[in-house]
């Protein structure tokens, strides 16, 4: 699987000219349209892992899947727990368009 | 009247030993400018310095890092109410320490203290507790030693406002393995782990600076989040607020 963000591909922003209703590449949007909502019609996951917060395509692989792939990228632990959307899940979890992954990092121990 | 404050910092090493000038700098200031009526700040730890300290950590004198380090800032601080208390926060002590209606700074290296912390606060009415760590250098668990984060714990009359430290997403403060440098060997056993793994001094700091946000933010704006992760070289930081994700879900 190769992974592919769209980090370095932002979502254009959504523009207003005039009294038009906002857009996004082209398509009308309502204004009170949530970011969620537009990752979710692009396919996208969000991934985190502490200080990094990116989105990928990554709707319909696993879980242990998008793990594999990031783990060096993110420096994830082997031992960091999954939570999609705020519940913690197994590695089979498959990714939904619009869901939240994170890699819980562990607190610092040291100071 | 102008309130008075309370302020504790529990821990002078690699970051509480970085914060504490600008936040007595800090308060000195806004004691002379009449916001305050009063500021205690309380010192605790019950480590020394030592030479292998200086690598990371500013002194001149050898001796308890509480002491010294109060010792040092009264000089420059004459409006404050400066205090050490050279010992490390314990079961027995903690419930004398650490008071309720204070901002506490948790600058400790481990995190059987900060449960032992966390859960005193909980059982305050009022209390500020940010809480910062870092991690240290060790390839073998993928760790550069260059991120580190903040936790905010604040309750108001009562109640949580933010999450306590030891939430269902920090299991390794929830349930530590490590060990309380005050709180003897024998009860801990083979669980014990020894971390020995090096830090760098500018995450260290930037840990600081992330933590001595959190305070302005809480005794001016107040604060929204839990959690803040932060990374050197990157140059990067994330706000987390778990407790709205979860609610709004």
């Amino acid at each position: 699987m190769a992974l592919r963000t769209t980090a370095s591909k932002p979502v254009p922003p959504a523009t207003t000219t005039g009294n038009t209703p906002p857009t996004v590449q082209g398509t009308p949007v309502q204004a009170d349209e949530t970011l969620a909502e537009i990752k979710k019609a692009l396919g996208q996951v969000v991934v985190t892992h502490g200080d990094q917060s990116n989105p990928y395509e990554v709707a319909g692989e696993t879980v242990a899947a998008v793990r594999t792939h990031l783990t060096e990228a993110y420096s994830i632990h082997k031992d960091a727990k999954a939570y999609v959307n705020s519940e913690e899940v197994t590695g089979d979890t498959i990714l939904r368009a619009g869901d939240e992954l994170e890699f819980i990092k562990e607190s610092g121990q040291k100071g | 009247m102008a309130q008075n404050l309370k302020v504790d910092v529990v821990g002078l090493g690699g970051i509480g030993g970085w914060l504490i000038t600008p936040l007595a700098t800090f308060l000195n200031h806004e004691v002379k400018q009449k916001k305050y009526g009063t500021v205690d700040l309380t010192l605790i730890d019950g480590d020394k310095y030592e030479p292998k300290n200086k690598n990371r950590q500013v002194f001149t004198d050898l001796g308890n890092k509480a002491e010294i380090t109060a010792e040092r800032l009264s000089e420059a601080n004459d409006e404050l109410m400066i205090s050490a208390r050279g010992e490390y926060v314990v079961p027995t002590n903690v419930q004398r320490m650490l008071r309720d209606g204070t901002i506490i700074f948790l600058c400790v290296d481990n995190h059987n203290s900060r449960k032992l912390v966390t859960d005193h606060c909980k059982t305050l009415k009022n209390v500020t507790l940010i809480s910062g760590g870092n991690d240290g250098v060790d390839p073998k668990n993928n760790l550069d030693g260059l991120s580190g984060n903040i936790q905010v714990y604040i309750r108001k009359n009562g109640k949580d406002l933010t999450l306590p430290l030891d939430n269902k997403y920090h299991p390794e403060i929830a349930r530590p393995v490590d060990l309380n440098p005050g709180d003897g060997v024998q009860r801990h056993g083979c669980q014990v782990i020894i971390d020995t793994s090096p830090q760098i001094v500018f995450t260290n700091f930037m840990v600081a600076d992330m933590m001595l946000r959190a305070f302005y933010a809480a005794i001016t704006s107040g604060v929204s989040y839990d959690e803040v992760y932060g990374n050197v070289t990157r140059n990067s930081s994330r706000v987390v607020n778990r407790r709205e994700k979860k609610e709004s879900n």
